[in-house]
């Protein structure tokens, strides 16, 4: 492979983490949880931002020419610790905030504005990340350490990559295979049916928020560690779309069916355009993508809600429990189901 | 306090609900006698449902009070007042659709490790037990209730009747002292009515108290001990069916509109 042809690889493998990571984020809170987080790009743009700042060090040393909070000079993967904390803070500070209202629409409502507004305020506070500009320079985890040249550097990215991807999905299994889904789920169903069996549903929505936005925030490190810059550009709320698109093509509450989703979406449907003949000016280009991107969510919306890989029916009771349960008929048919349920008192 | 076996459970004292100026209930005083059926009926916009929801913590009443076992419970969150043992049914099923049906009753197990997002993040062997123990209680309920054979059957794709069954089954499984039922026979088919009939005298025999919101004066004369007459927000009469047929103003409540 030439040297072009692979870093163009190592380009795709990378992105495709940082979406997958990303994705399962957002899956976790809209298709197990059932949040409508349209302000979902920014927890991945505090995690860049959040990131680069702690890898940047002192602004003096890249002559000063850009400033930023936080400075500091951790070595990997501390930094992407660092964002997943600020990305969880902020998901908190919204969340208690955007989830208030009882209505899930006004929710989804409060969250673009969210969006907006903070990439609004991070323009006009130049020295929180640099405003417009963005944060350049962000240098690429042992770089120095290692001295590899291009391309081997960035195979070994990749290999940072997915070993976040593989963590991420360690986590992420465990959290939506877990009872504590089920009970998001059934909140995600019927809020008021869910309250009414003791989940208390604010409090669960919020912790979920809180969760997805610490992954969204990683996925946004380990992008920015990679590109090596990040600016308001990067995370306009159509990127929140985007996600949502991968999700809902994929399969809501499918992790599997997330990275399909990732892979047909974000790089699939991205990368094709690259290849398209040029009949038109690029800007018609884009914009065709984003057309293209539009019809496709309401295609699947339409004929396939429920995507590719649709969630997955749970059998509770087919292996352990079942077993369980002959036992216990063998000592008398009535007894297990005599008062079960009733707590009489 | 609480070692009496006999007495109120719930006790519903001057419970006042006003939206702006319109007062849906509006004074009423009633209660729930331990391992009672007490009927609640009373014409269209009598404020049934709405003193159902004001005691179940979906709806925070605007005066009056609330106990059950003595504590006050008034304007305390719904999730609060079901893990405290005060279930309830809704008027239209709030079954979770895409969820089996064994796993709305699951979800509905208290006290199981692995439901909070901690306990998630550990091995699965830690709350495996917790899980396969309420996976067993909710297989008795289904055999019980004759739902056997639709366990992993989506609880959205079931008929109106079933879903009703599951409303009944996931509310048990929370372990009530109390339930609360708001029209749980509304379109419901007549041969389904009769079996969940049969199951609320069962469940009642075993000692659970419940209140009935109901329209129709069959099912309360079969199932009610004890019948509560509301009309315009208020407690018109309480007592047996056969008393109350005979008085005056409920038969002008009804009658009247």
């Amino acid at each position: 492979m030439s040297v072009a042809t692979q870093y163009y690889v190592i380009t795709l493998l990378v992105l495709f983490g940082v979406n997958v990571v990303a994705a399962w984020s957002l899956n976790l809170q809209h298709g197990v949880a059932g949040v409508w987080n349209f302000g979902f790009v920014v927890f991945q743009a505090i995690g860049a931002y959040v990131t680069a700042a702690l890898t940047l060090g002192p602004p003096e040393r890249l002559g000063g020419f850009q400033e930023y909070v936080l400075a500091a000079d951790l070595p990997w993967p501390l930094p992407l610790l660092g964002a997943a904390l600020a990305g969880g803070v902020l998901a908190l500070l919204i969340g208690l905030f955007a989830l208030k209202p009882k209505g899930r629409d006004y929710q989804a409502l409060v969250l673009l504005v969210v969006s907006a507004a903070s990439l609004v305020f991070v323009v006009s506070q130049k020295e929180l990340f640099n405003g417009s500009a963005g944060l350049a320079g962000v240098p690429k985890p042992y770089a120095d350490e290692l001295a590899l040249d291009v391309t081997e550097y960035g195979w070994f990215y990749v290999l940072l990559t997915a070993s976040v991807v593989a963590l991420s999905y360690l986590v992420i299994r465990r959290l939506t295979s877990s009872p504590w889904a089920r009970r998001l789920k059934a909140q995600r169903d019927n809020p008021d049916g869910a309250a009414a069996i003791g989940i208390d549903v604010g409090r669960e929505r919020l912790i979920v928020f809180v969760v997805g936005g610490a992954l969204a925030a990683v996925s946004g490190g380990v992008l920015v560690q990679f590109i090596g810059a990040y600016s308001p550009e990067g995370w306009e709320y159509s990127m929140t779309f985007l996600y949502f698109t991968a999700i809902i093509v994929g399969g809501l509450a499918n992790n599997a069916g997330v990275v399909v989703g990732v892979l047909l979406v974000w790089t699939v449907l991205q990368e094709s355009v690259r290849y398209l003949p040029e009949v038109a000016p690029p800007t018609i280009t884009a914009n065709l993508q984003g057309i293209a991107i539009g019809l496709i969510i309401l295609g699947f919306l339409w004929w396939r809600p429920q995507g590719l890989l649709p969630e997955r029916r749970v059998r509770l009771g087919e292996d352990g429990a079942r077993r369980k349960v002959a036992d216990g008929g063998r000592q008398g048919q009535g007894v297990a189901h005599e008062g079960a349920g009733v707590n009489a008192r | 306090m609480r070692d009496d076996v006999v007495g109120p459970i719930v006790e519903i004292s001057d419970v006042r609900c006003h939206f702006g100026g319109v007062k849906a209930v509006d004074g009423a005083s009633f209660a729930l006698q331990r391992g009672r059926i007490t009927g609640l009926i009373g014409p269209n916009g009598a404020g049934k449902s709405t003193l159902l929801n004001s005691v179940a913590g979906s709806l925070r009443p605007t005066g009056g009070t609330i106990r059950f076992e003595g504590d006050d419970i008034t304007g305390r969150p719904p999730h609060e007042i079901a893990r405290s043992g005060l279930l309830r049914t809704f008027q239209r099923s709030s079954e979770f659709g895409h969820l089996t049906v064994m796993e709305n009753l699951v979800a509905a197990a208290p006290g199981c490790r692995g439901t909070t997002v901690l306990g998630a993040l550990r091995s699965k062997r830690s709350w495996k037990t917790d899980e396969d123990a309420a996976v067993v209680e909710a297989r008795a309920l289904l055999e019980r209730f004759d739902m056997w054979e639709k366990a992993h059957d989506y609880a959205g794709e079931l008929s109106g009747g079933q879903k009703r069954l599951v409303e009944l089954m996931r509310a048990l499984m929370a372990r009530p002292t109390v339930l609360l039922l708001d029209e749980p026979f509304a379109g419901v088919l007549p041969s389904l009515v009769r079996r969940i009939e049969r199951h609320l005298m069962d469940l009642r025999r075993e000692g659970l108290t419940m209140m009935l919101v109901e329209h129709d004066l069959g099912t309360i004369e079969r199932l009610s001990d004890h019948v509560v007459v509301m009309a315009n927000g208020r407690v018109l009469a309480e007592g047996m069916l056969s008393e109350l047929r005979e008085h005056r103003g409920v038969i002008d409540a009804y009658l009247g509109g």
